[in-house]
């Protein structure tokens, strides 16, 4: 299938007072139309900045200067601002980890809503209004019509990541990015909008970007997924190829060092050493090679390439998958 | 892990007795109290020589102001606190700094916790010197001995904090409760802020301090992995009051409340195979504690609720290995 977004490589970096740090490097994946993708990593990967950077609001300081980002063709890094302007919300719309500080809190919610689908989808007051009730009531708030005159204070945290997601939806947008949705709620409400935000894609046929470190959240959501370490995609798999047998020694370490609901008692919880590299720019080999139990000399000084290791399984790493491997443990099961 | 057996046997080294914490709220230019947000409502808990005890609930059900009553961070509105059979719930600040080093507690934020103009070394050399857990000359052997404990580089002495990573940080706090040869440690929270590959090893230290020093811990953390990995029993709390308490392997393998079972559909399976396992999933969003429900605290988002869980509050009933607040659990 032709695919819907398709990132390559591509590089930000931001100007700080030690020069130029590239925070994403190298990053290509595609998106298909309808297809949930998971970018998983910890903080600090380049996840987040990822995200941002296919929406252009990485603001001053900021250079997207390498690489494609295609959307049905179109580079939308070359757009002018005000093309852009058409692109974001209309057909790439965002929902952000907090819904705490995403709402405007001088604004009442049918304010914001009505604001987005008059623009994009140049419908009048009352028909805006109408709509958005309509997709208030889709996410499953109670009582719309009241809460379209209410201010975001008055709402829970779940019911305004429901109105940030009703938002994000009511001009039915192609790809749907949703940088952490539910990092900041309660496992409940989180359970709550993880089925909402999958039943309402696809229905509308919404592809997904989600960014998460959360690898159950990915288990539970995503159709295919990419694994970031310090600023580079580590290994890119279908979900189930991922859990089952993952290949680069990062995303073996990670699944195990997740405490699971069904392990066996007294199991021992393995950990990866040490911590993600700070000034991983000077690094001129491979990024996770101080903490990996597969490295060698040659790991130090070259940098892998990310490259098929099986079957659409790519990982970047010069000993998985190479002939007579270390078997220093086994994979994750 | 402990067995449970021989843990119970000895009498609890800690007891919450009808423990409640409400904080007033003050409106009108009087300053009246006009309500009260019930954030501990009536705690019955023991904790056991030797035993992790974890408490697992969603934020503002009071996990945290429980952890932080036992550490005397917040004084109870009511009920007592038995140490070893010495009400500690009433105390004053004096009389509460002899017990500090018996109770200690590592926060969940590593970032806000440690004062950021002190070096490691002032940072850990102060409760050795205010407790004087050893004389002045050997201050400087013992923050070493401290930091070897906790596998911080020797030459971690002479930073600051923010030269640490979030998991190191975590490692300090650690090194900081324990200094005190404290009896017991309340965690709270104190992975919820590290990412994945950190948390195991902070979990992993925790885990190797209690069978070295023989400490005993109360876990407190909404990650039903975390705590499921480190506890021995799980109480589940829900606005205000456990409804649930067990043995981990009760809880995970035959919970009977129908929250705690909702709590542990909710959580993210990492496994893409089950993800389309059956699971409650629970509407609506947490009633506010300033006004619970009357009747069963749970009743107005469980799905099994029925005329007699609006009238009366159920008890917790049951026995040593597990005891549950619900008039029709496990249906």
């Amino acid at each position: 299938m032709e695919s819907l977004l398709a990132v390559s490589h591509l590089q930000t970096a931001f100007d700080t007072d030690q020069g130029k740090v590239i925070s994403v490097d190298d990053v290509s994946f595609s998106l298909k139309p309808g297809e949930t993708l998971a970018i998983v990593g910890e903080s600090g990967s380049g996840k987040s900045v990822t995200a941002l950077s296919i929406m252009r609001l990485l603001g001053r300081g900021s250079h997207t200067d390498k690489g494609q980002i295609l959307l049905e063709g179109t580079d939308i890094l070359k757009l002018e601002e005000k093309q852009m302007r058409d692109v974001r919300g209309n057909q790439i719309s965002m929902v952000f980890q907090e819904p705490m500080t995403s709402l405007n809190p001088v604004f009442t919610i049918g304010y914001q809503m009505c604001e987005a689908i008059k623009l994009h989808l140049n419908q009048g007051n009352k028909e805006a209004r109408a709509s958005a009730i309509t997709m208030l009531r889709k996410v499953g708030l109670p009582r719309p019509e009241e809460m379209m005159d209410e201010y975001p204070f008055a709402l829970s945290g779940g019911m305004r990541q429901r109105v940030m997601i009703a938002m994000a939806l009511s001009c039915k947008p192609k790809v749907l990015i949703a940088d952490e949705p539910t990092t900041a709620l309660d496992v409940t409400v989180q359970a709550q909008i993880m089925r909402l935000m999958k039943e309402l894609c696809e229905e509308a046929g919404t592809a997904i970007l989600l960014i998460t470190h959360d690898l159950g959240v990915v288990a539970e959501m995503a159709d295919r997924v990419l694994v970031m370490y310090a600023g580079q995609v580590v290994e890119e798999a279908d979900v189930y190829t991922l859990f089952d047998y993952p290949k680069h020694p990062y995303t073996r370490g990670l699944l195990k060092s997740i405490p699971r609901l069904d392990a066996a008692e007294g199991e021992q919880l393995e950990s990866i050493p040490g911590a993600v590299p700070t000034r991983y720019q000077s690094m001129k080999g491979c990024r996770f090679y101080n903490r990996c139990y597969l490295a060698t000399e040659h790991c130090r000084d070259h940098l892998p390439p990310l490259e098929d290791k099986e079957a659409g399984q790519l990982a970047r790493c010069w000993e998985v998958g190479r002939t007579g491997e270390r078997v220093g443990e086994e994979a994750h099961e | 892990m402990n067995s449970h057996n021989n843990v119970e046997s000895s009498p609890p080294l800690l007891t919450l007795d009808h423990l409640k914490k409400y904080y007033p709220i003050r409106k009108g230019i009087l300053n009246r109290i006009v309500d009260n947000v019930k954030a501990v409502d009536g705690v019955n808990l023991s904790i056991f020589p030797g035993e992790t005890l974890g408490l697992v609930g969603e934020s503002g059900c009071g996990k945290s102001t429980i952890g932080r009553s036992i550490v005397g961070l917040e004084k109870p509105t009511e009920g007592r606190i038995l140490f070893d059979g010495k009400d500690i719930a009433g105390l004053s600040t004096g009389e509460m700094i002899s017990l500090r080093s018996q109770l200690q507690i590592v926060f969940q934020d590593p970032y806000s916790s440690l004062n950021p103009r002190k070096r490691v070394s002032e940072l850990l050399a102060e409760p050795l010197k205010v407790h004087r857990i050893v004389p002045d000359k050997d201050v400087s052997k013992e923050v070493d001995r401290l930091l070897d404990i906790v596998g911080l580089p020797k030459n971690s002495r002479n930073r600051f904090p923010h030269e640490f990573s979030g998991g190191q940080r975590q490692r300090i706090g650690i090194a900081r409760a324990l200094s005190l040869k404290p009896r017991l440690i309340v965690c709270d929270e104190p992975v919820s802020a590290l990412d994945v590959s950190i948390q195991a090893q902070v979990l992993n230290l925790l885990k190797d301090l209690q069978k070295e020093f023989n400490l005993t811990y109360l876990f407190i953390a909404h990650g039903l992995g975390a705590v499921r990995y480190i506890s021995d029993r799980i109480a589940v709390m829900y606005l205000g009051k456990i409804v649930e308490i067990g043995t981990t392997k009760e809880i995970f393998e035959n919970p009977q409340h129908p929250y705690t079972r909702a709590l542990l559909d909710a959580f993210p399976v990492t496994n893409p195979r089950l993800r389309n396992r059956k699971k409650t999933v629970l509407q609506g969003d947490v009633p506010s504690p300033v006004n619970p429900p009357m009747g069963c605290r749970f009743h107005t988002r469980c799905p099994q609720a029925r005329a007699e869980c609006q009238e009366r509050e159920p008890e917790l009933v049951g026995d040593g290995l597990h005891s549950v607040a619900c008039y029709f659990p496990n249906e």
